[in-house]
């Protein structure tokens, strides 16, 4: 771990908030980074999106995988012998 | 301070990003960050939550064996999220008939918030394996935040089949609540702690961090005990103790610990050449008195001080900012240690010195006997002349 940086000032603080906004809550929630440059917010957001986008990308590809097997599974016996 | 370094290092593996990308970070409260994570975590582990939902629900009819049998054909994630999904009772009658190494893959998806009453009702012998199977992953992380849902009988278990302690400190590190933290510290037999905070002093292993934040999380009979322990070994170790504290501006969390130690054990930290041989450690020390509200636990320690170190102290003081001075002379007040905020006055420039006496004048307006005491101090350091006779 590195040392901390410092906190940039809440002098002037942006108020765009859009932190809180993409995470979907109210301002007040994370006023603490009141002070993070909009610029900033919006990159911490486009990481968020992007663990997203990889975790869905991930449960297609689960899902295509393990999907036929499931559905072997849960066939009657004599069907699941057929379909083989 | 290290708790915002640790939440940091949380978020950081959430986003898949390296640390370093988030560093900015630290510089926010702990308890914001986790805020953040907690948000961000439900944005990316939420996805799709009717499919699993429904998902569970069919699994929840079958057999448990069946629906075993269908969790590892379907894989860890998805079984991750369909267990998120299910009563606790029903994910962890299947769970207890997969097998440990997949249910090691399983923990790397679960969605930690919403999985604790499921982990809590897992086979102890199968949490016990499944914890061993993560410990050689080093997974030490995701177990910090098992951990938290544990009860003492399953943490029991596991610590006894954890043999290498650096495993405890390096998932103790990890866990969410500092007061389970503590409880569960006292649950190890006293000579393997003794061994684990002794670890820290092995310059073999990189434990010091995890031990300093331990010793911080801890109330203070163990903080007093432990710390006084780890602060007994050879000045070598004390010195490394320090330099770490520095590299890493563990100020905030260690400032506390010293503070406790026993008296005998802390002139022996005050007399490491280190402090006077790096001023900015001491103005590092300084810095996070003031910012986390530390002054009344850092001033006893300079009534403690050498003259030669408090030469030092007073050079950092002098460029305090005035606000930063009325601080320090407002824990003086509350905690009665004026002869320590004396002993660095004498030692100020004539202007900080006046500002010292001014500030000392307007609580005589309120309290004309405090300032009487503390006009009577000053002058037994020689600083009788920078107070009028009638205030």
């Amino acid at each position: 771990m590195n040392p901390p940086k410092t906190r940039p000032s809440k002098a002037a603080p942006d108020t765009g908030q859009p932190l809180a906004r993409g995470l979907g809550c109210p301002p007040a929630t994370l006023s603490e980074f009141d002070s993070l440059s909009r610029q900033r917010q919006q990159q911490l957001l486009t990481m968020v999106a992007q663990v997203r986008q990889q975790q869905l990308a991930g449960l297609r590809q689960a899902l295509a995988k393990a999907l036929p097997s499931l559905l072997l599974r849960l066939l009657p016996g004599e069907l699941r012998q057929e379909s083989r | 301070m290290l708790a915002s370094q640790v939440e940091v290092r949380k978020l950081a593996a959430l986003l898949a990003q390296p640390e370093s990308t988030l560093q900015d970070l630290t510089a926010y409260p702990p308890e914001a960050l986790r805020t953040l994570r907690l948000l961000a975590e439900e944005q990316c582990l939420t996805q799709q939550r009717p499919f699993f939902r429904r998902w569970a629900t069919l699994l929840g009819m079958l057999p448990a064996p069946l629906a075993a049998s269908l969790a590892n054909r379907m894989g860890p994630l998805l079984t991750a999220r369909a267990a998120t999904e299910m009563p606790s009772m029903r994910a962890a009658a299947i769970a207890n008939r997969l097998s440990p190494v997949f249910l090691a893959r399983v923990c790397h998806h679960l969605d930690p918030q919403r999985s604790r009453e499921l982990i809590r009702q897992l086979a102890t012998p199968r949490l016990v394996d499944t914890a061993l199977l993560l410990i050689e992953q080093q997974a030490y992380l995701l177990l910090g935040r098992v951990a938290d849902a544990l009860d003492d009988a399953a943490i029991a278990a596991v610590m006894a089949a954890v043999h290498d302690d650096a495993h405890l400190l390096r998932i103790a590190l990890y866990m969410e609540s500092r007061t389970r933290l503590d409880h569960l510290v006292r649950l190890l037999p006293r000579e393997r702690l003794i061994r684990a905070v002794l670890l820290a002093t092995d310059p073999e292993q990189d434990l010091m961090v995890e031990v300093i934040a331990l010793l911080a999380n801890l109330g203070y009979g163990l903080k007093h005990e432990l710390g006084d322990l780890a602060a007994s070994q050879p000045a070598m170790v004390l010195e490394r103790i320090i330099q770490v504290a520095e590299s890493r501006q563990l100020w905030p969390d260690l400032i506390p610990v010293i503070a406790e130690l026993s008296a005998d054990t802390q002139q022996r930290l005050l007399t490491l050449p280190v402090l006077l041989q790096q001023p900015k450690i001491l103005a590092h020390i300084i810095d996070a008195a003031d910012q986390h509200e530390l002054w009344s636990q850092v001033l006893p320690l300079v009534a403690m001080m050498s003259p030669q170190l408090l030469e030092r102290v007073a050079e950092q003081a002098a460029a305090l900012p005035d606000q930063a001075l009325r601080r320090a002379m407002e824990a003086a007040l509350m905690t009665e240690q004026w002869p320590a905020l004396v002993s660095v006055a004498q030692r100020l420039p004539a202007d900080r010195q006046r500002q010292v006496a001014s500030i000392i004048d307007g609580y005589g307006q309120q309290d004309p006997q405090l300032r009487r005491r503390l006009v009577s101090l000053a002058s037994q350091h020689q600083l009788g002349q920078l107070f009028s006779a009638n205030g």
